[in-house]
């Protein structure tokens, strides 16, 4: 019950098993990204435009919602249902902060977010504070320090 | 050869019908201007062309070798989110996409066409800006081009000059007189009708009755003379419209 809220105590003690389940789902889910890029940009960007002049959104919408939801289980693991929304949400925002394109965006939001998740688990380690909680702490940290960056280059947005 | 043909079309909301038995064909190479009171069902038309909504009834049929990935929109009010991050070289290329079937790529060709287009529209100093930092005629060139880059064949614009000043509204104008003139197929729905019976070589209007024909035509036809005149004497009222 508690690991379904908050996350695993036993994230730091996966087994090999569950270790390279998540390897090879991380790597199948990278690669559709990959892949699939440019598709995803413009059916998140203008859904509409992209139906209208030729895309197979129906297709595309059911394969992005089906690659989301196994990110998401895999993430539940790690910081409970309660925090998921935060750990998929604050790369995104502190990303969003500093670059102006979308390649820009999503490459720092994911380099960011592991980052943060490896930073977080150290300290959990370090300070024997929950795993999920740590790593969303430092996400804000993070946030926080994107939202000075941005101030600081000039930022993106009015 | 029609590149779009609609036949009996009734268009409406809710049960409800706003456009009755409506039947036009656009050939390759035309520019229509599509005029009407506001909520005559201008927009619903396109949407209805494009395949964004079903018609009450009737049908829409494309030719010479015309499908979606040959069209390109410009949409009156974009769908796009606010604080979406991506930048206007990036948003101009989308426009590529439904042509791109399931190559993650874009090509060589492509990316030279979607410089071409940004400098025409003007675009090529803000190619790297992000989309929400721009002015809302800058917004409103870097979705032209996005259109531009994904019409093949034939070019859907929606009241393109909405809330641009009077400047770009001309350099607009122009612009798409000049696409045009190089062969591609204009449907553009405004409100200026002055700009219309200039550029257009078909009108229709829609309305509680429809009308198509040419633009010498519509001056004089009972549907066309008293819009016409409103419209004109609003807009010199206003201070010159276009």
């Amino acid at each position: 019950m508690c690991a379904t809220l908050f996350g695993s105590t036993s994230i730091l003690t996966l087994t090999a098993g569950e270790l390279w389940l998540s390897v090879g789902l991380s790597a199948a889910v990278i690669a559709v990204f990959v892949l699939f890029y440019n598709k995803i940009f413009a059916l998140t960007f203008d859904e509409e435009f992209a139906a209208a002049t030729g895309v197979k959104t129906g297709a595309y919408n059911l394969a992005t919602a089906a690659v989301i939801a196994v990110i998401i289980v895999l993430a539940m693991n790690l910081v409970g249902s309660l925090l998921i929304s935060a750990l998929v949400i604050f790369p995104a925002l502190s990303a969003m902060r500093v670059f102006r394109s979308f390649r820009s965006v999503t490459v720092c939001a994911a380099v960011l977010s592991v980052l943060c998740t490896v930073l977080g688990i150290l300290l959990s380690i370090l300070k024997g504070t929950p795993v999920g909680s740590t790593i969303v702490a430092v996400d804000i940290a993070a946030f926080a320090l994107s939202v000075i960056a941005g101030k600081l280059t000039g930022g993106v947005g009015k | 050869m029609a590149q779009l043909i609609c036949r009996n079309l009734c268009l409406g909301y809710d049960g409800r019908e706003i456009v009755h038995n409506l039947n036009f064909a656009v050939n390759p190479g035309d520019y229509l201007a599509v005029l009407g009171e506001n909520g005559a069902g201008k927009s619903t038309l396109m949407r209805t062309v494009l395949g964004l909504r079903p018609p009450m009834s009737g049908e829409v049929l494309f030719g010479d070798g015309t499908g979606r990935a040959e069209i390109g929109y410009l949409p009156q009010q974009t769908a796009v989110q606010k604080d979406f991050p991506a930048s206007v070289r990036e948003i101009v290329l989308s426009g590529f996409e439904g042509q791109s079937g399931l190559r993650p790529f874009r090509t060589r060709e492509q990316k030279r066409t979607a410089e071409d287009v940004m400098e025409r529209v003007g675009l090529t100093g803000l190619k790297k800006r992000c989309y929400r930092e721009l002015s809302g005629g800058q917004q409103q060139r870097v979705l032209l081009a996005r259109a531009l880059c994904a019409a093949r064949k034939l070019l859907l614009l929606d009241e393109p000059v909405t809330g641009l000043d009077p400047r770009m509204t001309a350099e607009m104008y122009d612009l798409i007189a000049g696409l045009n003139a190089g062969g591609a197929t204009v449907i553009m729905i405004t409100h200026d009708v002055g700009a219309a019976l200039r550029y257009a070589s078909h009108v229709l209007h829609i309305g509680p009755e429809c009308w198509f024909g040419k633009p010498a035509d519509y001056l004089s036809s009972a549907v066309g003379r008293p819009f016409a005149e409103r419209m004109l004497r609003e807009g010199s009222l206003r201070g010159g419209g276009s």
